[in-house]
């Protein structure tokens, strides 16, 4: 069993509801708390398990705004592991999650810069690496009805971008799309063979643009324009 | 990348205590060097001790929970840095008995010779662990390629022939065989360096692209998802307007090192066609001029440059209005995976 994620790129809005959820979820979770660092500060930081990250692909006027979650891969060949001297780092066997155990790190950061996605993080309070449990302490709970059963991020995505099930069995609904959406790894290059798959957006016919077109200098619509766009800061 | 303090001295003091210890063994221990007088052999073996237990000792100071510390022995069939600290401390444990016995019975003690042999394998296996803690990750480049190890050796190996030298000088006995040594040693790790630099300068490894699965299109990073620092932006980018003006033209990093407030809204109509130039001259000046693009992009904007997660590394900023847009023939399709 090779239990992950499946990310629709497709459906994703970027609204960050699976971060929250993961974080509420996890801080009471077996690995917590996610520590914050002055939440109401100037400067507030803090342990997340799952990040979302904006990207736009394309040039203008083929361009796209592309919401990209990530969080622990759950790779088969995880660098993590091997380069944890402690033996705090470790996958699962029975199904493939890689797990962290709080009491055995000494908090090194090796691990941090052996993995390409970014997916784990410091705690500082606690001194220890955190990273993504795939709740495992929810998906095998059994005073929780069947369908709860599943990791908080997948629960509580509003546009249905994320699903959960295992990647080792070809008839999983999870594999099926896959197959059927063209599922891909992120940075196969460096052959970590992540479990969690990302479906790639759908092919879309551009939209028109003839509409925005340059238009000629100095018109009073131009300057406004501009007025308006010097006014956003970026 | 965040330079810790305390791996840094670690670095530096363990490579060449190993290094001096490694040079003694050869070249006292199995006499290929003139003979120093006794107490100047066993103050050189203190110092390289010294400097090897002083390196390990600064490198706890990194854990963010040294209380766990004594566990990093535990996994040395797979983690390197469990290699180095089991290596390091047998290394200090052999290296004591040779000191002992060299105190205790001179030079001519039975069993020398093997004990100094065990001490520079251990020192050998020390120091290529070490190399190798960066060596084995994939995800950085510039240590994961074939020239670190050789280098972390050279390194150790020369500066531990300065030292020994600067011992050898100290006591009246400056052999010609360690000075040549020393001296050989000193280009030998300023070639490798050399080499290193130009290897680590071929681009090479994961992309933005590979990094988001987007590869038939250009890809921006438009928001990190965080309004403040994460632990991946301060584990891994690199605060550049912290490092001193004349590093920077030292690194040849010149001009446009305006303070970002003084990006006044009239550059802004000018940007396009800096950045633009600035790209140009990436793609003729290959890896270096990306490089200093990156930089002067870092440096006018204030802001720490990640490069390592590649999914997070920054692109080029760009209005958002239909005249930044750039040569419409150079668009690509948007971005889809095969």
């Amino acid at each position: 069993m090779r239990l992950g994620l499946v990310i629709d790129l497709d459906n994703c809005v970027g609204c960050h509801a699976c971060a929250v959820a993961c974080k509420e979820w996890n801080t009471s979770g077996t690995t917590g708390p996610l520590s914050d660092y002055m939440p109401y500060g100037t400067d507030p930081s803090g342990v997340w398990f799952n990040r979302i990250r904006h990207y736009e692909s394309g040039e203008y006027p083929d361009n796209e705004t592309v919401n990209f979650p990530m969080s622990c891969l759950h790779c088969e060949d995880a660098d993590c592991v091997t380069v944890c001297p402690t033996g705090a780092s470790y996958k699962r066997p029975e199904d493939g999650i890689v797990l962290i155990d709080q009491d055995k790190c000494m908090g090194c950061n090796l691990c941090a810069w052996a993995c390409p996605y970014g997916a784990r993080e410091l705690d500082e309070q606690s001194g220890t690496m955190k990273k993504c449990t795939l709740c495992v302490d929810r998906i095998y709970d059994e005073q929780l009805p069947e369908a709860e059963r599943q990791p908080a991020c997948v629960l509580v995505c509003p546009t249905r971008a994320r699903f959960f099930g295992d990647l080792d069995d070809p008839d999983s609904d999870v594999s099926r799309m896959v197959a059927e959406r063209g599922g891909y790894d992120l940075m196969p290059e460096l052959g970590y063979k992540p479990t969690n798959k990302y479906l790639p957006p759908r092919e879309r016919p551009s939209v028109p643009t003839a509409s925005v077109e340059p238009r000629e200098e100095g018109g009073l619509l131009e300057r406004i324009r501009d007025l308006a766009n010097r006014a956003v800061v970026r | 990348m965040k330079p810790t303090l305390s791996i840094i001295l670690f670095t530096v003091s363990s490579g060449a205590g190993l290094g001096l210890v490694m040079l003694l063994v050869v070249l006292q221990a199995f006499g290929l060097g003139a003979p120093l007088p006794l107490p100047a052999r066993l103050g050189a073996w203190l110092l390289g001790l010294a400097l090897v237990v002083g390196g390990l000792v600064a490198s706890t100071f990194h854990l963010a929970n040294p209380r766990n510390a004594w566990k990093a022995f535990n996994r040395f069939r797979t983690s390197w840095l469990s290699r180095e600290g089991v290596f390091s401390v047998a290394l200090l444990a052999m290296a004591a008995l040779h000191v002992g016995a060299l105190w205790l019975a001179g030079g001519d003690a039975p069993g020398l010779p093997v004990l100094a042999t065990l001490v520079l394998v251990l020192a050998l296996a020390t120091l290529y662990s070490t190399a190798m803690i960066y060596a084995s990750l994939k995800p950085i480049r510039q240590w994961h390629n074939p020239v670190v190890p050789p280098m972390y050796l050279l390194m150790g190996l020369a500066t531990g022939g300065v030292l020994l030298s600067a011992v050898e000088g100290l006591a009246g006995e400056l052999g010609g065989v360690t000075a040549g040594a020393t001296l050989g040693l000193l280009v030998a790790a300023a070639l490798v360096k050399g080499v290193y630099y130009g290897w680590i300068a071929r681009p090479a490894g994961p992309t933005i692209n590979t990094a988001t699965g987007m590869t038939r299109a250009q890809v921006r990073l438009l928001d990190s998802g965080h309004s403040h620092g994460t632990f991946l932006t301060h584990e891994f980018g690199n605060q550049l307007r912290r490092l001193p003006p004349w590093l920077l033209r030292a690194a040849g990093v010149r001009a446009r090192l305006r303070p970002a407030g003084a990006r006044g809204r009239g550059a802004a109509a000018r940007r396009a066609g800096r950045l633009g130039r600035a790209r140009r001259r990436g793609r003729a000046g290959g890896h270096r001029g990306r490089a200093l693009a990156l930089l002067r992009r870092g440096q006018a904007r204030g802001q720490p440059l990640p490069r390592c997660p590649a999914h997070l590394s920054t692109g080029p900023a760009r209005r958002l209005t239909s005249r930044s847009a750039g040569p419409r023939a150079a668009a690509a399709a948007p971005g889809r995976t095969p």
